[in-house]
């Protein structure tokens, strides 16, 4: 019976294959990240050093995109089979610090977290009164500008705009057209695309006006925070630079990928941009301001780091891990290799600083410089995600020029939408 | 003593059937089922059982109005022009022309393609400055079409890519189909005078009819489940807007993974199922007396 | 009537040749990216040919991550399921086409509903199934869900249900014992659909991404569109590396296409039928 005995042969090799154990003797860690570029040039070369002064632990760098890697995660917190250490953003790790997943951090680490690690940094790991995690590196937004279109429009390339009014001049002058066509945007905003990224980019001209997205209530709640004067002139700002200064449009490339290609002569982005111009466009001359001001001067970050579960095979050897991490060889290859910043405050970034001097900025935080982040509530990124669905619509309607009572109903089906959501889930409050 | 024998066979492949199929699709199926009545999120928060709720809040979600209207959309619009598109395709495959297993594999290739890698490339085509496509279109002197970012085109971006994938395959079902017609049919029909176009509809047709039923169920089944073009389409900053383009699929991962109201998802899931089965079962009615429902 | 008959093919041939440029545009843009360097990915003006042809991006795809082993897996987990896939749903497509027994339309509909349902959904439950039965990160966990296939089980029967009774039962006077029957009948008679099913099989466990991502967690089990998703990185993608990969990973794809089609559109049926 030629049939079955196929069909027994692969049943064994089915069999077979799936009790191959991978592991051998020795105790395995696991660190996974969402991250590829940090993974690859930071994490997996920390990780072969590790396993030498420890022979006996193999440690296994897992990871993917940012989306799968969020996805995984998820699934692997549910079904309690979560890496050893977890490499990730204090915005998606806040619900399973709400459920106790996670375990508190050793007392030296929240010594060394004290003393070493970035204040607006190291805020953001406190929970409860306890430390849980290990800040690592943020995504702080500043401004990159074009300083070869700088000089072509005779503005002084060391001269970024530092209020919303010279951001508007600037822009005017550094716009293209060709055919009445916009051929390369005076700075490139970002207008459309799906999930949360459009809300996002418009928070930090919110900053600047006065608002911003979910409000601090006086008892913990949260509500709405851009339907006021704020939001009012955030929104404006967009719609003027589109439909009425016209240095922006639908039809030319936008963000990092224009930057590179000298699409377009400004626009704002986190650090990592440094490493994808070095391998696109090595030889751009450009520079990274702070952010301009409007009522008051601010950006949006993005804090990253590591935690351990509850429910780790290795915890301590995990812990072990992530102090050996803080070594200076490390912290140095981050903005080096991969443009994101590390948040070590004693370490001298001299000689990556040689090499990229525009990094400078992202180590400045003035005093008057307000810079937000999450907080890390449940329904952000459904609040996020669904705000930017109105601004994407309300980008694309000139009719919203000269139309303040447009733009107010705009706002305010917005701000109606997040406090329903707030509502829902039990955090709205007044 | 063959009774016996055919009893066995047909419980024991039926069993083995069932047991793969219930450990792999039919538990999992009705857990999503029971999860749907619960305010669920993935590591257990919230275990609230709430009944209908979820359906309720469905019913008046606008975002799901929105994803039910783009999948109907999607659905109408793909299913006849690749099954036309396909069936003319095979028509020709069948014929003894030459060079026609060159255009078999040629037109086969958008479904080797893995879907996720072939999103990405159209993403790009699509961009409306240096997309290929818009570059072509201005050689006859078109301005660039905004593929993906206006709302009113995005859609229709997605059912282009749609069609493109799938056409050389259905065309080899039909091939499959059209292949398991005897010559003595066609060539009788001949004989009694009839030509090219009368021995199509009254000869191959009819005979096709299973294979036409299960070709249009399987690419509206397939339309409806449409999910990896549209979530690459909507990434990045030159993609297309969420609603532009919102499927259900779309919609239940993004309240899956991205909100964590997995009861919310479930209800959804359910509902994407009424519709397909629904649907399914109205294809079926509505090709009543042919040879769909088991031959013998 | 030479001339009409030579116009139309003309015209036939046109129109076929233009709509394979359309398909095949897409595929040519891969390699072609798959050959240039950074900078020229990101150009102005597309254009096909390579100013600076590379085989840079092919090495980073094999340096960067063990693609070959990607390769691999995909290619073991593709066979098995195929195999599986194709002899499950004949199986069980003849049973139900060709044989009368209670609540026969019931079972059969209530496995091709399975077909209905959306794979994100019901992920979550089988990987807790998966964890218990302690599978995560191996092989078979990997394999499971693509044993069987619902779209298989639908296709074959339809299939199946068009071959006449007769041949059936004369080879059961014959003595032939069912599984004689399938094995020896029926499977030569629907080789080309089996074919067909085989080659869909076979590509979309190819596919698959959100499964193994769930259930590995290991780089030497990753399958190929996990080890593509490396070049996706957090806001940009590595167009050229990943067209490198995706190019090397269509190669098996068409090859098992190659194999596959002689199959699927050279085997007449009537051979069987008419004997």
């Amino acid at each position: 019976m030629k049939g079955k005995c196929l069909w027994m042969v692969c049943l064994a090799l089915v069999f077979t294959l799936g009790i191959y154990d991978l592991a051998g003797a020795k105790t395995v860690l696991t660190i996974q990240s969402g991250y590829p570029e940090i993974a690859e040039n930071v994490y997996k070369i920390a990780a072969a050093d590790f396993e030498k002064e420890h022979p006996d632990v193999t440690v296994k760098v897992a990871y993917y995109n940012l989306r799968d890697h969020e996805q995984k995660l998820a699934m692997q917190f549910a079904a309690g089979t979560p890496p050893d250490v977890v490499e990730t953003s204090t915005y998606f790790i806040a619900k399973f610090l709400a459920a106790g997943m996670l375990q508190e951090a050793p007392a030296d680490i929240v010594e060394y977290i004290e003393k070493n690690v970035m204040p607006y940094a190291a805020k953001f790991y406190k929970y409860n009164g306890n430390i849980y995690g290990m800040p690592y590196f943020i995504g702080i937004i500043a401004l990159y500008y074009n300083k070869d279109m700088f000089i072509e429009a005779g503005l002084d390339p060391d001269r970024p705009p530092r209020t919303w009014e010279e951001l508007i001049g600037f822009a005017c002058r550094l716009a293209k057209y060709e055919k009445g066509r916009l051929a390369r945007s005076g700075i490139s905003l970002r207008l459309s695309g799906g999930g949360s990224g459009v809300a996002e980019k418009w928070w930090p001209f919110l900053i600047q006006a006065g608002g911003t997205i979910l409000e601090k209530t006086a008892d913990s709640k949260y509500r709405a925070g851009f339907y006021n004067q704020a939001g009012f002139d955030a929104l404006d700002l967009y719609i003027k630079l589109l439909h009425l200064y016209k240095v922006d449009s639908y039809e030319v490339k936008h963000d990092a990928e224009a930057f590179a290609l000298e699409q377009t002569a400004m626009f704002e982005r986190g650090a990592w941009v440094t490493g994808y111009l070095k391998e696109h466009n090595p030889d751009l001359n450009y520079g990274i301001a702070l952010l301009p001001q409007y009522k008051q001067r601010g950006t949006v970050t993005a804090n990253f780091g590591f935690y351990v579960p509850q429910a780790a095979k290795n915890p301590d050897l995990a812990w072990e891990f992530i102090r050996f991490l803080q070594r200076p060889k490390y912290q140095l290859l981050m903005p080096e290799k991969s443009g994101w910043i590390p948040v070590r405050n004693d370490v001298d970034y001299s000689g990556v600083l040689k090499e990229t001097p525009q990094l400078a900025t992202f180590f400045e935080t003035p005093e008057d410089y307000v810079v937000e982040s999450y907080t890390g509530i449940s329904p952000e990124n459904e609040i996020m995600t669904k705000l930017a669905a109105h601004l994407v619509k309300a980008y694309r309607q000139a009719n919203l020029l000269d139309n303040p009572e447009g733009i107010w109903k705009v706002l305010e089906q917005a701000a109606a939408e997040v406090n329903e959501i707030l509502k829902r889930e039990g955090l709205y409050g007044e | 003593m063959g009774k016996v024998n055919r009893t066995l066979f047909v419980f024991s492949v039926v069993f083995f059937l069932y047991f793969l199929f219930g450990i792999l699709r039919l538990a999992p199926i009705l857990q999503m089922f029971r999860i749907s009545f619960y305010d669920f999120d993935l590591i257990g928060l919230r275990k609230e059982f709430i009944g209908f709720r979820n359906y309720i809040e469905l019913f008046h979600d606008t975002n799901f109005h929105i994803a039910l209207r783009n999948t109907l959309l999607v659905v109408a619009i793909s299913v006849p022009t690749t099954v036309i598109l396909a069936f003319i395709l095979a028509l020709f495959y069948n014929t003894k022309l030459r060079l026609r297993s060159f255009y078999q594999l040629i037109y086969f290739i958008p479904a080797i393609m893995p879907t996720a890698a072939v999103s990405l490339i159209w993403r790009w085509m699509y961009d409306p400055g240096y997309g290929l496509l818009n570059y072509v279109l201005s050689w006859f002197g078109i301005r660039p079409v905004p593929w993906l970012v206006d709302e009113r085109i995005a859609l229709y971006s997605v059912i282009i890519l749609w069609v493109w994938k799938w056409v050389g395959y259905y065309a080899i079902l039909f091939l499959v189909g059209l292949q398991n017609i005897p010559e003595m049919y066609k060539d009788a029909a001949k004989v009694d005078g009839a030509n090219w176009w009368q021995s199509l509809r009254y000869v191959t047709l009819p005979l096709l009819k299973p294979v036409t039923l299960f070709v249009l169920i399987i690419a509206s089944t397939w339309a409806f489940r449409i999910f990896v073009p549209v979530y690459i389409l909507t990434l990045g900053s030159q993609g297309a807007p969420g609603n532009a383009v919102r499927v259900i699929v779309y919609d239940m991962y993004e309240n899956y993974f991205v909100y964590d109201r997995v009861g919310y998802a479930c209800a959804e899931g359910f509902v994407l199922f009424l519709i397909v089965a629904l649907f399914t079962f109205l294809q079926l009615k509505l090709t009543r007396g042919s040879e769909a429902e088991g031959g013998t | 009537m030479n001339f009409i008959e030579r116009f139309k093919k003309l015209v036939l041939y046109l129109l076929l040749t233009l709509g394979a440029a359309f398909i095949v545009l897409p595929f040519i843009w891969m390699l072609s990216t798959a050959f240039k360097p950074p900078q020229e990915v990101l150009s102005l003006k597309p254009h096909l040919i390579p100013a600076h042809p590379t085989l840079d991006n092919f090495i980073t795809v094999f340096t960067k991550a063990p693609f070959g082993r990607f390769i691999l897996n995909s290619t073991i987990i593709a066979v098995l399921s195929t195999i599986s896939i194709v002899l499950t749903s004949s199986l069980g497509g003849f049973v139900f086409a060709k044989y009368r027994f209670i609540g026969r339309n019931f079972l059969f509909w209530t496995l091709i509903s399975t077909i209905m349902i959306p794979p994100q959904v019901f992920v979550f439950p089988l990987y807790l199934f998966m964890r218990d039965l302690g599978l995560v990160d191996t092989y078979l966990g990997i394999l499971a869900p693509s044993l069987i296939m619902g779209f298989g089980l639908f296709l074959m029967r339809q299939t199946i249900s068009t071959i006449p009774d007769e041949l059936l039962d004369s080879a059961r006077i014959d003595g032939c014992s069912e599984f004689r029957i399938y094995w020896n009948i029926i499977v030569p008679v629907i080789k080309n659909a089996m074919g067909a099913l085989g080659i869909y099989a076979f590509i979309t466990s190819w596919g698959y991404l959100l499964w193994p991502l769930i259930i590995t967690n290991s780089e030497e089990l990753f399958t190929v569109p996990l080890g593509l998703a490396v070049f996706q990185k957090r806001f940009t993608v590595e167009y050229g590396p990943m067209m490198a990969a995706c190019t090397i990973a269509t190669l098996p794809l068409f090859l098992a296409f190659a194999i596959f089609r002689r199959r699927i559109v050279e085997s007449f049926v009537l051979s069987g039928l008419k004997g």
